[in-house]
């Protein structure tokens, strides 16, 4: 391989390190405690290493986006088997825990809110409850539909009913209004 | 006053999350389920879990962008490549080009010998001719010139 397709290949796989890092930011990974620096360093690793060990790899597509699931699962990892940082030493370190936590009241509540939310979806039958629950965790309407094999229409329906029907379960319950 | 969010209380309440192997996530990912049943237990998984949930929801969105990396590292690989091979096909497509010129343009020894055709009454078109009566036709009944001039002095 010569200098330039070295330095063509190697600004391509950094400009897209650079969209992994925002993707993550987006969905916001970035708060179970991994490095994004790591991931995007990462990533550009892996990907010139596959081109450099075999120079006629073409890298399609799918194997890139195993590449940055596979990196995204190690961090993670690494991150949950991280020791717990250690408590600070000096007064001024401390955390004002009382007025940073939630009140008991708060918590016991929002716990109430999501046993019932629960209920509520279990009830919906399932072919509309996975495409809710994808809903709810913020996928798009048309990721759901190409992750369930459905025409997006589909998705839309079924996600607005689930909704719907959640909603209505939950006034019933005297849980009053909710956004989506 | 707002409502609480529904996406909100769900995904709050999903904090204790353990992330999945890559290849379970790239199976879902790559819609490798076998069935519909499976496909809805693992998606139903998948949305219970916001840690994993978010984690293919990365790899989803770079779907275009993985793409377009693909789509362009094949061009800069392909272009090389090309640029090398070229002379040779180059220099094979014109040989038999040249080749196949010499063959047409040689003369074909069996051809067919022309041959005069004879032609008898019975075998003709049309016998008639254009530059007698009726050239006669349209000359003037007084036989006078319309136009005389001598352009040569």
């Amino acid at each position: 391989m010569d200098i330039a397709t070295q330095q063509r290949l190697q600004a391509l796989i950094a400009q897209f390190s650079r969209k992994v890092r925002m993707q993550i930011e987006s969905n916001r990974l970035d708060q179970h405690g991994i490095d994004v620096d790591d991931i995007e360093q990462e990533v550009r690793i892996r990907l010139w290493k596959t081109l450099e060990r075999d120079p006629k790899a073409e890298l399609p597509a799918s194997y890139v986006q195993k590449v940055v699931v596979s990196t995204l699962v190690d961090a993670v990892r690494r991150a949950q088997s991280r020791p717990i940082e250690q408590l600070p030493e000096s007064e001024e370190q401390w955390v004002d825990w009382q007025h940073d936590r939630r009140s008991p009241d708060r918590s016991a509540g929002d716990a109430q809110h999501l046993d019932r939310v629960r209920e509520c979806l279990s009830a919906l039958p399932q072919r509309r409850r996975v495409p809710v629950q994808l809903y709810l965790q913020g996928y798009a309407l048309q990721e759901i539909a190409d992750l369930s094999d459905l025409t997006l229409d589909a998705a839309r329906k079924l996600v607005y009913r689930g909704l719907e029907e959640t909603k209505q379960r939950l006034r019933a319950l005297g849980l009053g209004e909710f956004d989506d | 006053m707002t409502n609480p969010s529904l996406s909100a209380v769900y995904r709050d309440g999903r904090a204790e999350d353990v992330v999945w192997d890559a290849e379970r996530l790239a199976g879902v990912l790559g819609g490798q389920f076998g069935s519909r049943d499976l496909r809805d237990d693992a998606l139903g998984a998948l949305a219970d879990s916001p840690l994993n949930a978010r984690v293919l929801r990365v790899a989803l969105s770079l779907g275009s962008e993985a793409e377009a990396l693909s789509a362009a590292v094949r061009e800069v690989r392909v272009v090389p490549v090309a640029r090398r091979l070229r002379p040779s096909w180059v220099a094979l497509a014109a040989s038999v080009f040249a080749a196949a010129l010499l063959v047409s343009l040689k003369p074909a020894q069996d051809a067919v010998p022309s041959t005069m055709v004879e032609q008898t009454p019975a075998q003709t078109i049309s016998a008639l001719s254009f530059e007698g009566a009726t050239s006669v036709a349209v000359q003037k009944q007084d036989e006078a010139p319309i136009f005389v001039a001598d352009f040569d002095t």
